[in-house]
């Protein structure tokens, strides 16, 4: 997995890259962890993800769980096939604020 | 380290990993493997072969090698299982058992591969090599290819998955992908009912459960066995949204209600699942007997917190008591083991015999988590191979003969095991000819056995069967009808104080059932009195208590009971407990063993207590109506009476005296009028 912070027009975007699982949980948690505790707004690139498991999924949902708690907004600016599969089979669509086909 | 001790494990354990494998095979033949079962087949010889090395059994660990190099390639896919692949796999198995047996007594290890497993081994070798088949996600056996969409059925499916099961290293999503391959998901709901906040989530814990449709043919077991890797921890419940619809060609078997129960109730647990702890059976054993011995210590203190009228002290004693008995039925229970363990070989029997007997024959098994005591386990295995055996050969009819009488081609022979006031029972039932009456009473003649059938109940008839040196199989086959066996069951069994009941419909079947008493040990006792001797009557026989009316004892031996006949004896009769004076009022305990009730008279009602039973001296062992004995907790001895037989002599006598009476008024009436 990779991590990258990219200044999108006038949006700041955390894009990860390849797999995401298990292995990198801690790590994910981590960044996203640091990410929210520094600013008010967090965008999601989710689209180069190649594969997301169970412990992806919820790190996730946490993450813009507690931002709304907060009264920060967190939310996925983009999903590739990977992505939308495993979101579409869980019917997280509402919970994650994303319309897929 | 011990290494003898070692040793042992490993046997023990490469001997369930192999019964474990063969099972698994045998499902193969029935419905297809799923990606898990085929892990787990691999993963069964790869622990041998693992062990194996250590010990430096070399011939174990090639041979494993190349079974575990074609189990691979089907794990992965690049194989499929075939019949012929099937049955080459079990002769493998075969093999390693008899390489394991081989380990087991011989001084040195083998370490060449002896001549017929490594026939097997080039066998497989070829297998491996020339069938390089384009990859396949699953194999699908024949057999389930009628599966079809009909009998599809929607199951409602609520999982939360344990905390742990990431860890364990499994993904609940995967495992409900891997489930939705088996038919429909609809309306997913996933739920994370406890997920904290970003900065409190651990990264690996699992948080998540679903709740959702499945619609699918597959059978329950299946559906449940997706979450075996991910059991622990997790709540699982699924329920059947289908209403179970009898199939209106087929008739309902009336002894089958397990369909409903199966499909309604949330999924009952498989036996032999969870955790274990291997204990050395004698440890279990002095265990057991100590607490025998405290049951008496403890009735002991009782009889004297009573005789002293100290009420604190009563108090406290029967706290004891209770705890007591909780400590004795844990204690049994430990020694409790599913009859499952015994019932899991006869597939394989089943099958092999079938084969060789080229008849189509197909296994039931239910009531497999009944629970029963290991030690009669162990002796149980012989008697019901026996019976099985001799359904497959003698019991079943070649197709041809089916054909004929207008029965599916297909036999069918069910294994059923279930409890039964404090009996456990095991039925071996077949759809076959039945046994002949006539065929066996002319047997029973021709070997000096009876003079004539003429007045012989069906019953009798078929316990002829039991005599030795009994066969009625036309030709002898290589598997039973050797005229060795049938006696031997019979000893076996009244060995374990049980019973053999026959029960057999000319052209439609025959069922053997094996009646069992639940316990060896230690039983709930109702202690009664009998002029100056207590005897005590296994509780759970006992149905209920009634006052006799002395009267009418003396002309008859039955009394109504709510419009039914109830046949009773005296156990002052019994044994001849007749100088004590006759109390004004005595009582009918009603027994129950199987389906026959019988009363018992006694003079006293002492209530219920625990006893161990003491089994009788070698001089009492011939007496009748007696079972055991009991030392009662004012140190006196209890005799245990033998339900069972003094059933059978109440409905004896009552069917002598019927007839007895009927006798009478038909010579009243040739001489009188």
């Amino acid at each position: 997995m990779e991590i990258q912070i990219e200044e999108r027009e006038s949006e700041r975007v955390l894009a990860l890259r390849g797999e995401v699982n298990i292995y990198h949980a801690a790590q994910l948690r981590d960044a996203l962890l640091a990410e929210l505790n520094a600013q008010s707004e967090i965008g999601l690139d989710l689209e180069h993800v190649s594969e997301m498991d169970t412990s992806a999924i919820q790190i996730v949902v946490a993450l813009l769980r507690t931002a709304a708690d907060q009264g920060k907004l967190a939310r996925v600016v983009k999903v590739g096939s990977a992505a939308a599969n495993i979101i579409r089979f869980c019917n997280l669509q509402d919970e994650l604020g994303l319309q897929l086909p | 380290m011990d290494l003898s001790k070692a040793k042992d494990t490993f046997l023990q354990e490469a001997r369930e990993l192999l019964q474990q494998f063969e099972t698994l095979l045998l499902k193969a033949e029935s419905a297809s493997l799923d990606s898990e079962d085929l892990g787990a087949l691999f993963r069964t010889v790869h622990t041998i072969k693992g062990s194996a090395g250590l010990f430096g059994f070399e011939a174990i660990v090639s041979f494993c090698h190349t079974v575990e190099n074609v189990l691979a390639q089907l794990r992965s896919g690049t194989l499929s299982l075939t019949p012929e692949l099937s049955q080459l796999l079990l002769l493998c198995r075969d093999g390693i058992s008899r390489l394991v047996d081989d380990a087991e007594v011989s001084e040195t290890p083998l370490v060449e591969v002896p001549e017929a497993e490594r026939a097997l081994q080039d066998a497989l070798a070829s297998v491996g090599v020339h069938e390089e088949t384009p990859a396949k996600p699953r194999s699908i056996p024949v057999a389930t290819m009628h599966a079809d969409v009909d009998d599809a059925q929607r199951w409602h499916i609520r999982v939360k998955f344990g905390a742990d099961v990431l860890r364990g290293g499994v993904d609940p999503i995967a495992c409900l992908r891997y489930l939705s391959t088996l038919g429909t998901i609809s309306g997913m709901q996933t739920l994370f009912p406890s997920l904290p906040a970003l900065d409190e989530l651990d990264p690996e814990t699992c948080y998540i459960g679903f709740d959702f449709t499945l619609t699918s043919s597959a059978s329950l077991a299946e559906i449940d066995g997706t979450f075996d890797f991910a059991r622990e921890g997790s709540e699982i419940e699924i329920k059947s949204l289908t209403p179970v619809a009898v199939p209106a060609a087929a008739p309902a078997p009336d002894n089958q209600p397990e369909p409903e129960a199966r499909h309604a109730e949330p999924v009952a647990r498989k036996p032999g699942e969870g955790k274990f702890l291997k204990v050395e059976a004698a440890k279990l054993d002095r265990l057991i007997n100590l607490v025998g011995e405290l049951v008496i210590a403890g009735a002991a203190a009782n009889v004297l917190s009573v005789n002293r009228n100290d009420n604190q002290m009563q108090e406290a004693i029967s706290t004891i008591s209770t705890l007591i008995e909780q400590i004795r039925d844990g204690a049994l229970n430990m020694r409790m083991v599913p009859v499952g363990e015994i019932f899991q070989r006869f597939p394989r029997v089943v099958r092999d015999v079938a084969h060789e007997l080229g008849k189509d024959i197909e296994l039931r098994i239910s009531g497999e988590e009944t629970e029963l005591d290991k030690s009669m386990v162990e002796k149980l295995t012989d008697p019901l191979m026996h019976i099985v055996r001799n359904a497959l050969d003698h019991g079943i009819e070649p197709a041809a003969e089916r054909k004929s009488s207008g029965k599916p081609t297909r036999g069918k022979i069910e294994l059923m095991a279930y409890h039964e006031s404090g009996s456990v029972v095991l039925e071996v039932s077949d759809d076959g000819g039945g046994i002949r009456r006539d065929k066996v009473i002319h047997k029973a003649v021709e070997r000096g056995l009876i003079e004539s059938g003429a007045g012989l109940t069906d019953a009798q008839v078929y316990h002829l069967l039991f005599e030795p040196g009994f066969s009625t199989a036309e030709a002898v086959t290589n598997l039973s009808g050797r005229g060795v066996g049938m006696d031997v069951v019979k000893k076996n069994i009244e060995a374990l104080r049980g019973e053999i009941e026959i029960e057999s419909r000319e052209g439609q079947g025959t069922t053997m059932r094996l009646r069992l008493p639940l316990t060896l040990a230690i039983i709930d006792g109702f202690l009664v009195q009998v002029g100056p001797s207590q005897f005590v009557i296994p509780l759970d026989m006992v149905l209920e208590c009634i006052e006799l009316v002395t009267q009418e004892s003396r002309y008859r031996r039955y009394i109504e009971l709510r419009g039914e006949v109830l046949p009773y004896i005296d156990v002052r009769d019994i044994f001849d407990i007749h100088d004590a004076a006759l109390p004004s009022y005595r009582y009918i305990v009603v027994v129950q063993y199987g389906n026959k009730r019988a009363g018992l008279v006694v003079d006293h009602l002492l209530g219920e207590l625990q006893v161990v039973i003491k089994p009788l001296g070698k001089l009492f062992r011939g007496a009748q109506g007696i079972s055991g004995s009991a030392i009662l907790g004012s140190g006196e001895v209890a005799l245990i009476l033998d339900v069972p037989q003094l059933v059978q002599v109440a409905c004896r006598q009552e069917k002598e005296e019927i007839e007895h009476h009927h006798e009478r008024s038909h010579t009243e009436h040739a001489c009188g009028k």
